[in-house]
């Protein structure tokens, strides 16, 4: 899997964040250390100063390589939407036209809806399923390591080998999934899956779910993780059963983090590529062709990057607006 | 927080582009010989070239012109570098861009020509052409561009034939195909042997008399090349009407279970080489370049071991069957670096010229190659190879034949490709009725506007 460098970005700010929060509760319960005396080779200032240097020189390789590789080429797509060019020479700027053959293009706008249609179904599937897992696998379980190790394992396999064999269980005919199905409904009524338009897009969809409910589930458990037992406690006295604790205790306390992930899995499903790319290559027909593999394609294949970084920007600004909606939203709530 | 994969990586090649545009133009220049004609080739001085190729490992024709060149002029040496053979154009696109081509660099895909043939990064090679003008069995007329210059010349030139499994045919009882044969013929076969094939001892689950893969090209460019139309007046005028009758015929071969359906062969990824390779398809259309990947798989089990011939492909039933068959194929040509220049550009140029001609020619036969130059001898060479159809019918489908370009040369052909394949799987997987998508189509061409710049 070759993950751009701003999804690595993404993960290493949510592994900071689970720390910082286990890292907060560990401070409240140790002793403050003494303070550093005064009077040793370097005072206070120079230290926070050699710190700061230090510091800056630490992260100048991401921090350079974010601004050539991230920020410059993100800033140069917004002049490129406005041109025509096939990566070779200058781009020629064109005016609107992209954007009027964008408002024109059927293709485009079913993409925009084949993108919805998976965000929608699957950001509260995950979110349902990687809540669940975690709430579970917090509790005094047997073998509860080896359950999330097994848990997380379908996010680090590669894609590629993953959308192999899954695209064998979904085989209509010899398929274990239909196999099974048919016990139920009957040998005449299972889906077609893959080679189905009504089915190719929850078969990606499933597909999605299973990848990625791990590693959402090993973010809400670090933060199941920083509710204080006491909480529970107290609760229990009170006399509130499983239930209650559960939407008292535990969904307030986790707050933040749903929050987190929230926003993280909605980003991630309107920009999801390889799954379609690899499991459907966006077929059949166009039924499961969402708004970034359009992208790679007209970009790639087509070599017409100035439409496609108009594509683009259609697909940051859908981001871009829903985060704002959610961000407006989680702070209405804590007012 | 997050920039989506695409436009990260788009965005990327967009500014490193930028950033090496401005110090294009190194390289190359170093070499220059000082002499008053930069252009001559001089032999005896020592000069070493870059070329392009993909998979080296797995296709050795590179190495074997770099061999057979280097062989009739040693003090010239031939480096090759390797790209991949899937992103082959992204990574070239990628270095044009940036001025890093190699020194010579093959053209995978036609429908990419003009492209690069407008990204400056072409040296024009029109003085080479002129040497083989009118070459009887050579025509590399697909590579003129609007100007009358070339930019590329083609080494090798696979056309489409049909393949055809001479024991399942006998065992059955089967009239093999021949030169006359148009679709019905072939229809017609198709449920002959699927009648007859379980009687012969064949699996009728598994077995079918005909394998037709998943390719668009598989049925748009037959109906391209036979429907009679200039692509002119059709397919660069956003016009698709023509295809109706080939995708009527192969709706029919998988309503009849003459092959695999699409769906199947799609989502299961089924290998067309498995296919006919292991008698699990009596008849597959399919380019010749297959020749040489069968016979390899016959080396190391992957085929099975049979009699099998090359027959011309079918021809349109409602045209009359015309004497040299009409069929279609991509050439694959060799293009030179712009920024070489003097000795290097020299010697470039005569390396494009060695492998085109019959010296190329020659070495890809011997490797079941097809070049594009073919003449008697290189026929020969072809057809020396151990374990090929020795049949004079194979040698005439291989060497007669009336090649059309599998999609027309334009700036338009990207586009227009993208969404005549999602047609193609719209039809094939019966998500609409034939006319509802050629009309669709033909639609969503015209929105993208890309056909007005013609």
């Amino acid at each position: 899997m070759s993950d751009s460098s701003s999804s690595d970005v993404a993960a290493v700010g949510a592994d900071l964040a689970a720390v910082g929060e286990a890292g907060a509760v560990e401070a409240r319960n140790k002793p403050p250390e003494p303070q550093r005396q005064k009077g040793g080779k370097m005072d206070a200032k120079a230290i926070s100063h050699r710190n700061l240097r230090n510091g800056l020189i630490f992260i100048s390789p991401n921090f350079i390589g974010f601004i050539l590789l991230t920020l410059l080429p993100v800033l140069s797509l917004f002049y490129i939407a406005f041109t025509k060019w096939s990566a070779f020479g200058m781009p020629v700027f064109n005016g609107l036209v992209n954007w009027v053959r964008l408002v024109h293009d059927r293709i485009f706008w079913q993409t925009v809806w084949h993108t919805f249609y998976y965000s929608l179904v699957h950001i509260p599937l995950t979110l349902a399923i990687a809540f669940g897992l975690a709430v579970l696998l917090n509790s005094k379980l047997k073998g509860r390591g080896f359950f999330r190790t097994v848990a997380f394992m379908p996010y680090v396999t590669s894609m590629v080998a993953a959308a192999q064999v899954w695209s064998m269980l979904f085989d209509p005919k010899s398929g274990p999934i239909n196999q099974f199905l048919k016990i139920f409904v009957g040998d005449g009524n299972v889906p077609g899956w893959l080679g189905s338009t009504k089915w190719a897009m929850p078969a990606v969809i499933i597909v999605g779910t299973w990848r990625e409910v791990g590693y959402y589930m090993i973010l809400l458990l670090a933060g199941l993780q920083t509710i204080p037992s006491e909480l529970y406690e107290a609760a229990e006295l009170d006399g509130a059963n499983g239930w209650k604790r559960f939407w008292h205790v535990t969904v307030p306390c986790m707050r933040p983090t749903l929050f987190f992930v929230m926003v993280t899995l909605t980003i991630g499903s309107f920009k999801i590529l390889d799954l379609t790319l690899i499991m459907t290559d966006g077929g059949p027909g166009t039924t499961t062709e969402v708004l970034a593999q359009y992208i790679y394609s007209v970009a790639f294949d087509n070599g017409d990057y100035g439409y496609a970084s108009a594509v683009s920007l259609v697909l940051l600004f859908i981001c871009m607006v829903v985060t704002l909606i959610q961000f407006w939203y989680n702070n209405s709530k804590e007012d | 927080m997050k920039v989506s994969r695409p436009v990260g990586a788009l965005a990327a090649v967009s500014a490193l582009a930028m950033l090496l545009a401005g110090c294009g133009g190194g390289g190359g220049n170093a070499q220059k010989s000082g002499a008053s004609d930069a252009n001559a080739f001089d032999k005896n001085a020592k000069t070493e070239i870059t070329m392009g190729g993909w998979s080296l490992k797995m296709t050795p024709e590179f190495q074997k012109l770099v061999d057979g060149f280097e062989a009739e002029y040693p003090n010239v040496t031939i480096k090759l570098k390797e790209y991949s053979a899937d992103d082959y154009d992204k990574q070239l696109t990628a270095d044009i861009s940036a001025g890093a081509q190699p020194d010579v660099f093959p053209l995978k895909n036609t429908v990419k020509y003009n492209t690069y043939a407008k990204s400056q990064g072409l040296a024009d090679i029109s003085d080479i052409a002129k040497k083989f003008a009118d070459h009887k069995n050579f025509d590399d007329s697909m590579y003129k561009t609007k100007d009358g210059k070339y930019y590329a010349l083609p080494y090798r030139a696979d056309h489409w034939v049909l393949f055809y499994n001479k024991d399942m045919f006998k065992k059955a009882g089967v009239k093999t195909p021949d030169a006359t044969w148009t679709w019905n013929d072939y229809t017609k076969a198709g449920e002959e042997l699927k009648k007859k094939l379980p009687d012969a001892g064949y699996d009728a689950n598994t077995v079918y008399p005909m394998y037709q893969h998943n390719w668009q090209s598989v049925v748009q460019s037959f109906a391209l090349a036979q429907a009679g139309q200039p692509a002119e007046k059709t397919y660069l005028k956003g016009q698709f009407g023509y295809m109706k009758p080939f995708y009527e015929r192969a709706l029919k071969w998988q309503n009849e279970k003459l092959t695999i359906d699409y769906n199947t062969s799609f989502t299961n990824k089924v290998q067309y080489q498995a296919q006919f390779g292991t008698q699990k398809a009596a008849m597959m259309p399919m380019g010749t370049w297959y020749a040489a990947s069968f016979l390899s798989q016959q080396k190391t089990g992957d085929a099975q071991k049979f009699d099998w011939g090359m027959a011309p492909i079918p021809q349109n039933p409602s045209k009359k069957v015309p004497s040299t068959p009409v069929t279609f194929g991509s050439p694959t040509g060799l293009m030179v670096s712009a920024k070489a220049s003097g000795q290097k550009l020299a010697a470039a140029k005569k390396f494009v010229e060695w492998s085109v001609g019959e010296g190329g020619a020659d070495v890809l036969a011997k490797l079941t190659t097809t070049p594009a130059y073919i003449n008697d001898k290189i026929t020969k060479d072809f057809f020396a190879a151990d374990g090929m159809a020795t049949d004079q019918e194979s040698k005439d489908a291989w060497s007669k034949f009336d090649m059309k370009l599998e999609a027309p040369v334009s700036d338009a052909t990207d586009t227009v490709q993208t969404l005549l394949k999602t047609m193609n799987s719209s039809i094939l997987t019966g998500t609409s009725k034939t006319d509802a998508a050629i009309n669709q189509c033909q639609e969503d061409v015209k929105n993208q506007g890309v056909l007005s710049s013609e």
